[in-house]
């Protein structure tokens, strides 16, 4: 009969379902952050990006998200990863009337925004589509993020991996600020570097890294500090 | 001959919907053969985004099931139910989503048709669609698609999903090779369910499928699986 199959990402928005843990106290940290890398102007559409794949972005977008959800603040994550999406999977939808879908015009804006049991709304990625990057370059997906700037406080955008496809890039110009993961355990040093380096070849402004799946001897040291948010550079 | 009443839990018997049987008097022949071997209960499951197939929507075949269920009482004392053969579509989650499918029997289970020959690139995605929706899923004549290793047919069973193998590839009547594979299957329990999926073309084998499981494995398993089963999940009397 049935077997009990746990699906990746589920249940992986930490900060609304284990919110007095470690972790969850760590990605608090990060809007705090995000604000003062910009005073003056302070970022409000929020690229998440990292260099390879499983990397953890997309659970760091979804964390984030939900603790701006906590201060009170009105946000939308949106899954830009059109070729590898798992936001729907971490909020618990199903990846239907999606960005592609709205960005080829399957679906209307009414259907587009998802809401969840997290109380976050969410832009699923959609259906695939043979070139991602053109649907990212169009002239509707920028009207959409000007949209989504006007009736959100904050806009969390989650990307694919740099240095895999262009995607990000593209994203990039559109938002104000990215913030770059990185897994302790599995990202190369070099790989890292060069994210970095495309990101600022294109002018993007880097808020800060996440440091993610922290090895237990930097958690021994201390324990607040199992997903370390560090101030870098900025523009 | 048991006592249970048996039920069939995918057959291609309600005429003029699919390829299963173009006329009344077919339709009534087929089950009356159906009862023949034992079977009193049967879901018909005419065949839903098949791609070459007339496009029939929910309402259709709800309509042409109950004509057809009048005209049956009045030859058989039979309980027919409604489901559909589901075929794998990319946009199945959204028709699911959009209430446009039949489940089997109004349960919460679909009879779902992988493609006979691009295999699914995401099933994981594609279960996981389905578990948000609360839709479980038995998917039909699992040893029939030929890209699938007995591996692969063992690794999918880690996915919340049930099986059902057709009475003909036990019983040998569609060649050797899927007599065996199904054997196999039977044998390692990964078999949930047996149905005839009886097209007009096509023999009624189902009394002697149960009498293989009843020999090969037990009694008791084979009543489990033609009778208990259904009972259990699809709420068929």
């Amino acid at each position: 009969m049935f077997r009990n199959h746990k699906f990746s990402h589920k249940d992986s928005i930490i900060v609304a379902t284990q919110p007095e843990s470690v972790y969850a106290e760590s990605f608090r940290k990060i809007p705090i952050n995000i604000k003062y890398s910009r005073v003056d102007d302070e970022p409000r559409v929020i690229q998440i990006t990292s260099s390879l794949s499983g990397e953890h972005k997309s659970t760091s977008a979804a964390n984030i998200a939900a603790v701006y959800r906590e201060l009170g603040h009105k946000v939308i994550l949106v899954d830009c990863d059109l070729r590898k999406p798992s936001i729907h999977r971490i909020t618990g939808l199903v990846n239907t009337d999606g960005l592609t879908d709205y960005l080829v015009g399957n679906t209307d804006y009414a259907n587009l925004i998802k809401q969840t049991r997290f109380e976050i709304d969410v832009i699923n990625a959609g259906n695939p589509v043979p070139f991602p990057h053109v649907a990212l370059r169009s002239e509707k997906f920028k009207n959409l993020i000007a949209k989504l700037r006007e009736s959100y406080e904050y806009v969390i955008v989650d990307s694919p991996p740099l240095l895999l496809v262009t995607d990000s890039l593209i994203i990039g110009e559109i938002c104000d600020t990215a913030v770059f993961v990185i897994n302790q355990r599995t990202t190369k040093k070099n790989a890292a570097k060069e994210a970095i380096r495309l990101l600022r070849e294109s002018n993007i402004p880097i808020a800060g890294i996440v440091l993610s799946n922290t090895a237990k001897r930097i958690r021994r040291v201390s324990k607040y500090y199992s997903y370390k948010y560090k101030y870098t550079s900025k523009k | 001959m048991m006592n249970a009443p048996m039920t069939d839990i995918h057959t291609h018997i309600l005429p003029f919907v699919d390829d299963g049987s173009d006329s009344i008097a077919d339709s009534l022949r087929m089950v009356g053969e159906a009862m023949a071997n034992g079977v009193k209960n049967i879901i018909l499951t005419p065949h839903a985004l098949r791609t070459g197939m007339p496009k029939f929507t929910k309402e259709d075949h709800c309509r042409h099931f109950s004509e057809f269920q009048t005209e049956a009482r009045k030859h058989f004392d039979v309980n027919l139910y409604l489901g559909q053969e589901i075929a794998y579509h990319p946009q199945i989650i959204k028709y699911l989503q959009d209430n446009k499918l039949l489940t089997l029997n109004d349960s919460s289970y679909i009879l779902l048709e992988l493609p006979f020959f691009d295999p699914i690139e995401d099933y994981e995605e594609l279960f996981y669609s389905f578990s948000v929706l609360k839709y479980n899923v038995i998917i039909a004549h699992i040893e029939r698609y030929y890209y699938l290793s007995y591996g692969d047919i063992v690794s999918l069973k880690r996915y919340p999903v049930l099986y059902q193998i057709n009475s003909n590839s036990l019983t040998g009547e569609s060649g050797r090779y899927l007599r065996k594979r199904s054997m196999k299957m039977l044998k390692d329990g990964l078999v949930d369910f047996i149905g005839s999926d009886i097209h007009v073309s096509r023999k009624n084998d189902f009394h002697l499928a149960y009498q293989m499981v009843a020999r090969y494995l037990s009694v008791a398993d084979a009543d489990r699986i033609f009778v208990e089963n259904p009972k259990r999940h699809l709420n068929v009397a």
